[in-house]
């Protein structure tokens, strides 16, 4: 196959070429293939049409350009400024549109992260203050707790305290009351000193 | 400037302008370059101008949408010779369920023309062999046929066109022989048998090379 498309080197074409040349079965062959490799470029396509337009307009293109330019001169490269001009503002006003929506977007991108932070540091901030309270309402507790348990004993002290000075009391006013019974008796038994006080 | 230096960069350069930067100036030069080489492939491969014409198009449509998919590594002509065969495979495979389903079951015209039956209205000697040339060739089976076209007329190197069928390139060499025998037999009305027998052990010699 190599040796009918040329993709042989030439020793190794020389090679073949002598066995060909002495092999009739092989030369049969050859000869066979080469008939249908001639045969099938028999079959040509029309060249591309479009391609060949396309060819002959780039020509005329480039022609009409160069005389163009050659005309037109300076006042070319006027209109071309201008229309430099024109394409810069167009592109500036794009440029802005596009940096604008960026922005825009990009500021809706900060705003949703803003509050979902936001949103997590409030709850974290809630869970601070709930915990700061339930601290504070512990150590209020505790206080309080410490408070009564003064209270509590100041109040079996005070207990204690009054209950001996009424035994006190008790104990001096039955002394006091043996000591008016005694009188009282005495005085009943010699009622003459009694009218002489009188 | 710019349209000067992308008239000289290669296929490869452009395509990996198309692939990073959507380049379409770069893609309109790949199309430019090559619509007329796959234009031919698929008119040859389908035996049909038009929709050879088509599926150029679409192949190029599919490169643009599969751009992604192009390693820089490998030729850009073999990633696009590649598409297009398959379009081409896609499209004969249609054709082939369509004449299946179909209660007439005829062959299309360009089949009906056989090497010993031609259309009356083929009077040109040459004409009348690119004809034959045609039917003959879509007589031929896909696998062979591929290798034909692309040798024969797209001018490929055996080597290259292992690339793009990826298969050896000793492959390559002994399908063009078949190939070639095939339409040898059917260009000169031969019956298969009697070509079949007479180039077994001859072929094996001259496929070495």
């Amino acid at each position: 196959m190599s040796f009918l498309y040329d993709e042989l080197a030439p020793e190794t074409r020389a090679g073949l070429q002598a066995h060909l040349d002495a092999c009739c079965e092989c030369r049969v062959q050859m000869t066979a293939w080469q008939s249908a490799a001639m045969q099938m470029s028999e079959w040509k396509l029309p060249p591309k049409r479009k391609v060949a337009v396309a060819r002959t307009l780039t020509r005329w293109a480039i022609a009409a350009a160069i005389v163009g330019l050659a005309a037109l001169g300076g006042a070319r490269l006027v209109a071309l400024s201008g229309e430099v001009k024109q394409l810069r503002t167009e592109m500036r006003e794009q440029l802005l549109l596009e940096v604008r929506r960026d922005l825009d977007s990009a500021l809706a991108q900060v705003t949703e992260q803003a509050t979902k932070s936001a949103s997590t540091e409030a709850q974290a901030l809630i869970a601070a203050v709930a915990q700061k309270l339930e601290e504070k309402r512990l150590t209020d507790q505790q206080a309080t707790l410490a408070a009564l348990q003064k209270m509590n004993a100041q109040r079996v002290a005070d207990y204690a305290a009054m209950r001996k000075e009424l035994e006190t009391v008790a104990v001096f006013t039955e002394t006091g009351l043996e000591r008016a019974q005694n009188q009282i008796a005495t005085l009943a038994y010699s009622p003459a000193s009694f009218s002489d006080n009188k | 400037m710019k349209l000067f230096s992308l008239f000289s960069v290669s296929d490869e350069q452009a395509m990996w302008r198309v692939q990073m930067q959507d380049d379409a100036e770069a893609f309109a030069i790949l199309v430019e370059r090559w619509e007329g080489p796959i234009q031919n492939l698929c008119t040859r491969m389908l035996g049909d101008a038009h929709r050879g014409e088509d599926l150029a198009q679409e192949a190029f449509t599919k490169i643009f949408a599969r751009r992604k998919e192009y390693e820089p590594r490998g030729k850009f002509s073999t990633f696009l010779w590649r598409v297009a065969l398959n379009l081409c495979y896609d499209e004969l495979r249609r054709r082939d369920r369509r004449r299946e389903t179909s209660l007439d079951a005829e062959l299309s015209n360009e089949d009906t023309y056989t090497a010993d039956e031609l259309p009356p209205d083929v009077s040109m000697a040459r004409e009348e062999t690119a004809e034959r040339v045609r039917g003959a060739l879509m007589r031929i089976s896909e696998a062979y046929r591929s290798v034909l076209v692309l040798r024969h007329y797209e001018d490929l190197k055996f080597r290259e066109i292992a690339d793009v069928l990826d298969i050896p390139e000793g492959t390559v060499k002994s399908r063009m022989a078949e190939g070639l025998s095939q339409l040898a037999r059917l260009l000169e009305g031969e019956p298969e048998s009697k070509i079949r027998i007479k180039n077994t052990d001859v072929r094996k010699e001259l496929l070495v090379l």
